[in-house]
């Protein structure tokens, strides 16, 4: 089989086309946002986080009732309705009203908590680790002590004390809720500064300054973020189980945990509406923060970076 | 091909399943091996010298790897074809492994004498004490000092270099007519590397192993091998004894190859010179010759069709367009001098 | 190895004096006496019932006296059962508590170790989907709301277990203990369910699977004995938390199936604001756990050689 002989010629070499295939190069949070777009599981979460907070900060505002306002006459107990769309409780009070008043309640006792557990956990973490040598190690001791208390028994035995309020639970679970962080942020710091140390050995300053700060930071920021979204939910959960002893925030306040906590009295009556909004959306809550955290740290995982 | 040859690959197809699509990781590849000799496979990162190697053992992450199609012929059987249980008994007793990374390769919670002697006595009905001698006796072999106490250690408490040994101990152990080393010295530095690659060569001389070398380096297949493919985006594109490839190699990449390699005459490291571009994408390869892209002589029927397998010599077969009579002749070093690098 | 015992069990006890130290000085820094919340009391009888429980001595010498008596074991007694001690409460509680606990636990690591070990082998299959929905499920319906509905449900409408009565001590009827282990054993399964996936996989992805396979082991012996074995050590390291967990979800499950254990008692306890007994629990469960993290290390370190127990953390 004959070959036309311009089929032997020399073709144009490709190369500046094959280098051009590359991959622009991303900052760090864009190759995570561009991964976690992808993660469905991680989106989910996100989604419906909010979204719940959308309705946290709406909600009360949807209807014409106030979360206080109580209704003892033929305005008790009642179902779903028109009037009221998820029933009303044994004092006749929206239960819709309620139910995004509390979401109000249970997400900033959450958020605020974890916010003080990563301010408290990277000053101590940070410090020890920065400082290393002698602090260090003390400092260290002192959150090995720590930690080998019971969490919540020391939180319910703080509340006991100080008195249920939205304030006083705060308090309680920061107190002993910073360790994770503290730890966590000084093992970050150990790394990031032998990295630094490596990598000034090796590059010029001006390449040192631009690797810490587009990949070096944002990688050791990764597992505390993932750390600060798993904290959430359990601030979330341990509210709800303090209510649920009775040191949860106090009537006419309501926050998810003592909505549930008061629908328990009435499990066994047929006013399902009770206990079902406030536990569907303190489950939707947990799970949503579990399912973005999940995506979140499969997303960071350096194993799953290529 | 002759009555010597022990393992024989005909058209192997291996592809992955990926979200992407069908990672099309090895095309079409023939090797054959000869008793007691050295096979090196060389190429660069990603060309399917690892899957290659791999499918002779059905090794491929499964899913998502299948083998698509070809025959690898070990003796009277076909490999892709013979059932499980019998490739159970094939795999470390006729055919070892040995893997890149000593590091990760052994288990780190169970004591080196017992992966050695599980393999024993998976294959052969050695009661522990007598698999237990065996491997004493391995470790003994393969270089480790006192073994009677290193083998009730566990993989952390041996260095890198003792460690490779271990896996050549265990890959060994039951006697296997083929070894397939899978860059088994790229993770140990220099000074271990030889002594590993001395090690290797002398255990093949007493036991008559065959060995497929897998390797980046051409100074390791010009210590070890007698004969070298050269593998290139899941093809084999040269085969040849070494002194064919290092010689009087016919194919624009084997030369790029050996342009990229450190030679004693060279004083400065800028002389290297790397072959510019990348690797054809497997997703969706290219239908001719896959290295048409980077090819400073590549012509237009290159990209459109693959090149046929020429006969240089009995013991030398080149896959390139090059060799065609129409073809123009091409200078080695012109082009590729004329190339910028960076 | 006995140089780490020796720091360890000192830690142990700083740790031990540091709760009970902040127990009494938490308990005692609430404004009036553990009485004034009473019905007023004639004034004799609220000297007599300070003296019997020092609380008319200073401070600092209540503090040594309480140490002392916890050093020999003692508790106190009871504010609002004066006739209990919180040692008698305790060691009534106890049993029953522990049988609860225990049984949740092994549910909870058994079948989450199987749950967890399913799972990654069907890895993104129907089953693995489903046992991770079952999973994320135990991680965010909170026990209170669970044990009720089981309760209602499986106890009372279906009537597939009694929910009637726990009986007594450590011995009770297991028909009895189905409902509340189950229930306890809920998140603590997930935790393990969700551990064990992923260190499945991980180990899965390990060269040494290969090697194993390489050598011509079949599957099943490649699972059983390397596998399986290196994918369950990170469960043991949860153990600690999970006891936590179980401990604190106890206080939740024993009051709502009404189970005469620890936690029942002290729920109890804390609402009518008995502060010995609280206390008293505190220090005791405190103690029940640091041993209990003190022995998953020393386990850890026992089934994981690559662990030395001791060694300075490095790199
Ligand atoms: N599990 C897998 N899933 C998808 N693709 C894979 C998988 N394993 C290998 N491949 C693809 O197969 C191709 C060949 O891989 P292989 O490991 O054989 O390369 P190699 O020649 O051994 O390279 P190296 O020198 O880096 O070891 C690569 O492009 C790789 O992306
Ligand atoms: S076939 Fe063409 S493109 Fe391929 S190596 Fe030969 S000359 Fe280059
Ligand atoms: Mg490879």
């Amino acid at each position: 089989m004959a070959i036309p002989a311009e089929k032997f010629q020399r073709a144009e070499r490709k190369l500046t086309e094959a280098e051009a295939i590359r991959r622009p190069s991303l900052t760090f949070w864009q190759d995570v946002w561009i991964r976690l777009r992808k993660n469905w599981l991680g989106m989910g979460g996100l989604v419906v986080i909010l979204l719940l907070a959308f309705m946290a900060i709406a909600g009360p505002w949807m209807t014409e009732y106030t979360y206080y306002q109580q209704d003892l006459g033929d305005g008790r107990n009642l179902g779903p309705s028109s009037e009221h769309w998820f029933g009303t409780d044994d004092l006749g009070r929206d239960m819709f009203v309620r139910t995004w008043y509390g979401a109000r309640v249970s997400l900033t006792i959450g958020v605020v908590a974890a916010l003080i557990d990563l301010v408290i956990g990277v000053l101590y973490g940070g410090i020890s680790g920065y400082k290393g040598g002698r602090t260090d190690e003390i400092m260290m001791r002192i959150v090995d002590v720590l930690w080998g208390l019971p969490y919540l028994l020391v939180v319910i035995l703080l509340l006991v004390v100080l008195g249920p309020g939205l304030d006083t639970i705060i308090i309680a679970l920061t107190v002993t809720g910073w360790l994770n962080m503290a730890r966590l942020v000084r093992g970050q710091v150990l790394q990031l500064k032998n990295q630094e140390y490596v990598m000034a050995a090796r590059t010029l300053g001006a390449d040192t300054k631009r690797l810490m700060k587009k990949h070096l930071i944002p990688n050791t920021m990764g597992p505390i973020l993932v750390l600060l979204t798993y904290t959430v939910p359990n601030a979330i959960f341990a509210e709800a189980f303090l209510s649920f002893l009775g040191l949860g925030v106090q009537a006419p306040v309501a926050s998810w945990g003592t909505m549930i906590d008061d629908a328990l009295t009435v499990i066994l009556t047929d006013e399902w509406w009770r206990l079902f909004f406030p536990t569907l959306f303190l489950s939707l809550t947990l799970l949503a923060f579990n399912a973005f955290g999940d995506g979140l740290r499969d997303v960071l995982d350096p194993k799953m970076r290529k | 091909m002759t009555n010597q040859t022990i393992l024989q690959i005909e058209g192997l197809h291996v592809s992955f399943q990926t979200y992407n699509g069908e990672v099309k990781a090895v095309r079409g590849v023939d090797l054959h091996l000869d008793k007691g000799e050295t096979l090196a496979i060389v190429g660069e990162s990603g060309s399917g010298k690892s899957v290659t190697a791999q499918s002779i053992v059905r090794l491929i992450p499964s899913p998502p790897g299948v083998i698509k199609s070809g025959t690898i012929r070990f003796g009277e059987r076909d490999l892709t074809q013979v059932p499980d249980q019998e490739m159970y008994k094939i795999r470390g007793s006729e055919i070892g492994m040995i893997f890149q990374d000593p590091m990760t390769s052994l288990n780190p919670t169970m004591t080196v004498g017992r992966q050695i002697t599980e393999g024993l006595q998976w294959h052969h009905d050695f009661g522990k004490g007598e698999a237990l001698q065996k491997a004493v006796e391995m470790l003994r072999l393969v270089g480790i000092p006192n073994p009677e106490r290193r083998i009730h250690q566990y993989p952390h408490q041996y260095s890198g270099g003792m460690r490779q040994r271990a896996m050549i101990a265990i890959a060994l152990a039951c006697n296997p007519k083929i070894l397939i080393a899978d860059e088994p010295t790229t993770a140990l530095d220099v000074t271990i590397q030889a002594q590993i690659l001395d090690l290797m060569k002398e255990l093949q001389q007493k036991m008559e192993t065959a060995i497929i070398l897998i390797t980046h380096d051409l100074g390791v297949v010009a210590e070890m091998a007698q004969r070298v493919a050269v593998m290139y985006g899941g093809k084999v594109v040269e085969t040849g004894r070494v002194d064919d490839i290092f010689h009087r190699s016919r194919h624009p990449y084997t030369w790029g190859l050996m342009d990229s390699m450190p030679r004693l005459d060279q004083k400065r490291e800028d002389d290297l010179i790397p072959i510019p571009g990348s690797p054809p994408d497997l997703l969706d390869p290219p239908r001719g010759c896959p290295f048409a892209d980077r090819c400073p002589h590549a012509m237009y029927i290159c990209h459109e069709e693959m090149p046929a397998w020429t006969e240089v010599s009995d013991s030398h077969q080149v896959s390139c367009w090059l060799e065609h009579p129409d073809a123009p002749a091409a200078d080695r070093d012109e082009p590729a001098a004329r190339v910028n690098i960076r | 190895m006995a140089r780490y015992i020796g720091q360890r069990l000192i830690l142990l006890l700083v740790t031990l004096w540091l709760i009970s130290t902040v127990t009494f000085v938490l308990m005692h820094s609430i404004p009036g006496d553990p009485f004034s919340s009473e019905k007023k009391l004639p004034e004799q009888t609220l000297r007599a019932l300070e003296a019997k429980y020092n609380l008319d001595k200073p401070l600092p010498q209540q503090y040594v006296l309480y140490m002392k008596n916890l050093a020999t074991g003692d508790l106190g007694i009871s504010i609002k059962t004066p006739s209990r001690s919180v040692n008698e409460i305790l060691s009534a509680g106890f049993p029953v508590s522990a049988r609860l606990g225990l049984q949740a636990i092994v549910i909870a690591s058994f079948a989450g170790v199987i749950m967890g070990m399913i799972a990654a082998i069907r890895q993104n299959r129907p089953t693995d989907y489903i046992l991770m929905v079952v999973a994320v499920l135990g991680l965010s319906v909170p026990n209170f709301v669970l044990g009720p509905l089981m309760q209602k449900y499986l106890g009372l409408e279906w009537e597939i277990f009694p929910i009637a009565s726990w009986g007594d001590g450590f011995g009770s009827e297991f028909q009895y203990t189905v409902l509340p282990s189950i229930a306890l054993s809920f998140l603590p399964l997930a935790l393990v369910t969700r551990l064990m996936r992923s260190s499945m996989l991980d180990v899965l992805g390990q060269d040494y699977i290969r090697t194993a396979r390489a050598k011509g082991l079949p599957p099943l012996k490649v699972f059983s004995r390397h596998t399986l074995r290196n994918a369950i050590i990170p469960v043991v390291t949860i153990l600690g938390p999970i006891t936590i967990n179980i401990l604190t979800g106890s206080f939740v499950i024993e009051k709502i199936f009404s189970i005469p254990g620890i936690g029942k008692y002290f729920v109890d306890s804390i609402s009518n604001r008995d502060y010995s007994v609280i206390m008293g629990v505190t220090i005791f469960y405190s103690a029940l756990l640091v041993m209990m993290n003190f022995v998953v290390d020393l386990l850890y370190g026992l089934i994981d050689p690559r662990i030395k127990l001791g060694a300075k953390e490095g790199n």
